[in-house]
């Protein structure tokens, strides 16, 4: 009896720990969130910065992703979640840079025409004649 | 038996072969040529060497998880954020490239305007020059002019300049000039000579005595007798005109001899140098 009652709060003991483990297990596998989190401000800093115009398809595979990141997290599927999270980062990151350099590409452009029109400008004023010289009255003899 | 078992070592080294030399992932290989062309551009070197570095690191990551034959999805991610980071690093290697472009613009620009600004200033300095030039030019002519009429004696009147010539050119009642009379002539044809723009009236003059019609016929005549001194070398005509204009317009009272005597004269007006007389010059 003594012999059993140990036997059996051993057992007992051991699926007390056992349980604890695959709690704190299930703890120790990160939630999905945080990184859904940082995903949608990484979405959402691309799309302030003009991603929507200027990189839209780069956008639009980081809100897919970020969507199947979500879909995951709700289906309790943590490790899918946490990748396509990263992934829809990762997307963004792309799409914010994109529009950034599109925006240069836009600047570098209107620069270059606004430098074209004053050289020719220049150029048409410098070939017509100066205005002419203008005669001085004389002193009447 | 023999014979199946090494029909067996076979098909285990043929099973062993095909693993070794699996081929990688698409998404590998797409992302060892991302790694690759950002590695080559200058620019990435410069704006995008972080992100460039991470994709490195992503790729190491692909490549060790392949080579330790992982699952396909580690090898997936790996490669996904290695592509990734290597997009990116791209992007900020060209967006460095343009903005380089932009300051290049800038200074263009810059330049341009510089150049116009300059080449402005030296067309108006040279401009200005010129009108000095032409300034100082009219300012000399102006001087010789001046020179030359006040060697002839002339005088600054309203009807333009006059040079007076009294009655010493001729003698009494005639009207050939004197010999001593025509040094200051020869001086009025040399002045008209040098400056072609010019034309002369030869005006006679005679005090009151006398009739008005004789008057007028012996100041004509020796007006024209100075005209032909004057325009002896052949000028032409409409240069040096005369007129006789008898007792008309005294300058002193004929009351007295010294009057009288400034009265009797023959008076040169000049024209301005393009030919044109004051108003009340010409008196024909």
């Amino acid at each position: 009896m003594k012999t059993g009652f140990a036997r059996s709060s051993l057992v007992a003991g051991a699926l007390i720990f056992g349980g604890f483990a695959t709690i704190t297990g299930c703890a120790g596998t990160d939630k999905a969130d945080a990184d859904i989190a940082r995903a949608k401000v990484r979405v959402e800093q691309a799309q302030q910065g003009g991603a929507g115009q200027f990189a839209a398809a780069e956008l639009q595979a980081s809100v897919d992703n970020l969507r199947k990141a979500e879909a995951a997290a709700a289906d309790g599927d943590e490790d899918e979640a946490r990748q396509l999270a990263k992934r829809a980062e990762l997307d963004a990151d792309v799409a914010e840079a994109k529009a950034s350099r599109a925006k240069a590409d836009a600047a570098a452009r209107e620069v270059q025409s606004g430098t074209d029109t004053l050289r020719e400008e220049a150029d048409r004023a410098l070939t017509t004649p100066p205005p002419p010289v203008a005669e001085p009255s004389t002193e009447q003899m | 038996m023999n014979k199946s078992m090494k029909l067996g070592a076979l098909l285990l080294v043929g099973f062993l072969a095909a693993c070794a030399s699996r081929d990688p992932l698409p998404e590998l290989v797409s992302a060892r040529q991302a790694v690759a062309a950002a590695s080559q551009d200058p620019e990435v070197a410069a704006a995008g060497a972080v992100r460039l570095q991470e994709a490195r690191k992503s790729l190491d990551s692909a490549e060790k998880a392949f080579a330790d034959r992982e699952d396909e999805e580690v090898i997936r991610e790996y490669a996904y954020a290695a592509s990734r980071n290597a997009d990116v690093a791209r992007e900020q290697g060209a967006e460095e490239r343009s903005r380089k472009e932009i300051a290049a613009g800038e200074a263009e620009r810059n330049r341009v305007l510089l150049d116009a600004r300059t080449q402005e200033a030296e067309q108006a300095r040279a401009a200005a020059s010129a009108n000095a030039d032409v300034a100082a030019d009219a300012q000399a002519e102006a001087e010789r002019l001046k020179a030359a009429m006040e060697d002839m004696q002339a005088q600054e009147t309203e009807r333009g300049m006059v040079v007076t010539l009294g009655d010493v050119l001729f003698d009494t009642n005639q009207a050939v000039v004197r010999p001593d009379a025509r040094p200051g002539l020869e001086r009025v044809a040399a002045f008209l000579a040098a400056n072609p723009g010019f034309r002369v009236i030869v005006e006679g003059h005679t005090d009151s005595r006398g009739s008005d019609e004789y008057n007028r016929s012996l100041s004509e005549r020796r007006a024209e007798a100075v005209r032909a001194v004057i325009a002896r070398g052949g000028m032409a005509a409409d240069r040096v005109r005369s007129t006789g204009l008898g007792e008309a317009y005294p300058v002193a009272s004929n009351d007295t001899a010294a009057g009288q005597q400034q009265n009797r004269r023959v008076e040169i007006v000049f024209s301005d140098k393009d030919g044109a007389f004051a108003p009340g010059g010409e008196r024909l």
